[in-house]
């Protein structure tokens, strides 16, 4: 049916299938394919996949959803809820993309949708029983099995028995989602590490009351200036860059005339205030730590002292950070 | 650090099949499944301290695989 829920995870999504996927859903479905010997066959006629899919959005209780990378927003694979019936429903129609890690967060995402979006009490799922890796999963996952079901299947003519496993919502809470949420964890911190690879400290940014009676002191220490002072009217700052042969580089900052940003670091004594930080891309990195709970102080926006986009975040630590897009990371 | 016996000791851990079992069916597919792939995934890249592709993942689907894949990693990296 046609639908609206989407729910972001860590590491992965799931969002409503469109007839845009019709092709990708026929990729991965290749009957051709040996790892698709297990479902059902389709067309590879994405127009009769498109037929499908149409006749899908007319249908009540059918939930088809499109797994998406966070990172990437490439569509990793499919799975779906259907059969609703006195608050519980099958899932299945679960494909991923060959060397996709969407396994578990997939799953914990459609179970948070069954028992939270749709409200539903129990779910289950009906696996061919030779399909090994699938059963072993929801072996693992749930426990033991509901029920054996013969010839539950019909493949090329031919008859295939199914297991079933059922999965209530309490069980779901008490068992099956720390693990599949501390597995989905370790994946974001993966990811994270990818994202980051490059991460190069660019400045240490340090609140003034004037930047030249400060400069002063970073002098004597061997510190030149890089080149004029800026100003900053969207922070309210004026700054200079200023730099030293085996040192990180320095970013002196006072307030503009009338304006209060630095206020609160100075009466706090707390001069250095930011660190910033070069990322090869702003939206990934940003994407990434705010999914730790960092918060936007300003998005990303041009800077022409950088030529560059850059924003600043407050980390759930309170230290501020600026990024600085440098895509020859 | 031995690279195949380590490797071994991962994969026995995670699949929970003997090391002995893991030995004698080195060519055998559907050892671990979907939820324990990604365990052995993030295992390895963080004992070896390596970084698999998707196509690496992809790749490893039986024990001795996995084994060529990561001596092959290693070797690239100078290790």
């Amino acid at each position: 049916m046609k639908h609206s829920i989407h729910r972001q995870g860590l590491t992965y999504s799931l969002r409503p299938v469109t007839l845009i996927d019709s092709a990708a859903i026929v990729q991965l479905r290749n009957p051709t394919s040996e790892r698709n010997c297990f479902i059902n066959p389709i067309s590879l006629d994405t127009k009769l996949q498109d037929e499908w899919l149409l006749s899908y959005f007319e249908r009540e209780g059918d939930y088809y959803f499109a797994i998406v990378n966070n990172q990437t927003d490439e569509t990793e694979g499919f799975i779906g809820i259907y059969n609703v019936n006195n608050a519980a429903a099958e899932w299945g129609r679960w494909i991923l993309r060959e060397g996709s890690l969407a396994a578990s967060e997939s799953v914990d995402l459609l179970y948070k949708i069954a028992f939270n979006d749709l409200n539903l009490n129990e779910i289950y799922s009906r696996t061919l029983e030779s399909n090994k890796s699938v059963i072993n999963f929801h072996d693992r996952l749930v426990g033991c099995r509901y029920q054996k079901i013969e010839k539950h299947v019909e493949i090329n003519g031919i008859f295939y028995d199914a297991i079933e496993h059922r999965l209530s919502k309490v069980q779901f809470l008490k068992d099956v989602q720390p693990k599949l949420e501390s597995q989905a964890t370790r994946l974001l911190t993966r990811s994270m590490s990818a994202t980051f690879k490059g991460l190069k400290l660019h400045h240490i940014g340090v609140a003034c009351n004037e930047i030249e009676a400060d400069f002063v002191t970073f002098r004597i220490m061997g510190y030149e200036r890089e080149g004029l002072s800026f100003a900053d009217p969207i922070q309210g700052i004026k700054g200079m860059f200023i730099s030293h042969p085996t040192q990180p580089r320095i970013e002196l900052l006072e307030n503009l005339p009338s304006r209060g940003t630095l206020n609160r670091f100075l009466e706090n004594h707390n001069k250095l205030y930011h660190l910033g930080f070069e990322v090869s891309n702003i939206d990934a990195a940003l994407e990434a730590l705010t999914a730790f709970r960092a918060r936007i102080l300003s998005p990303p926006q041009y800077s022409s002292y950088f030529n560059s986009n850059i924003c600043f975040l407050v980390m759930s630590n309170r230290l501020i950070i600026e990024l600085i897009e440098s895509p020859g990371l | 650090m031995n690279t195949e016996s380590s490797t071994l000791t991962i994969i026995s851990k995670i699949s929970g099949k003997s090391e002995a079992f893991l030995l004698q069916n080195l060519s055998s597919k559907g050892l671990w499944d979907s939820f324990l792939h990604i365990d052995l995934v993030l295992s390895l890249e963080e004992t070896f301290k390596i970084r698999f592709d998707r196509d690496d993942v992809a790749e490893m689907t039986t024990p001795e695989k996995v084994l060529r894949l990561i001596e092959s990693k290693l070797k690239s990296d100078g290790r």
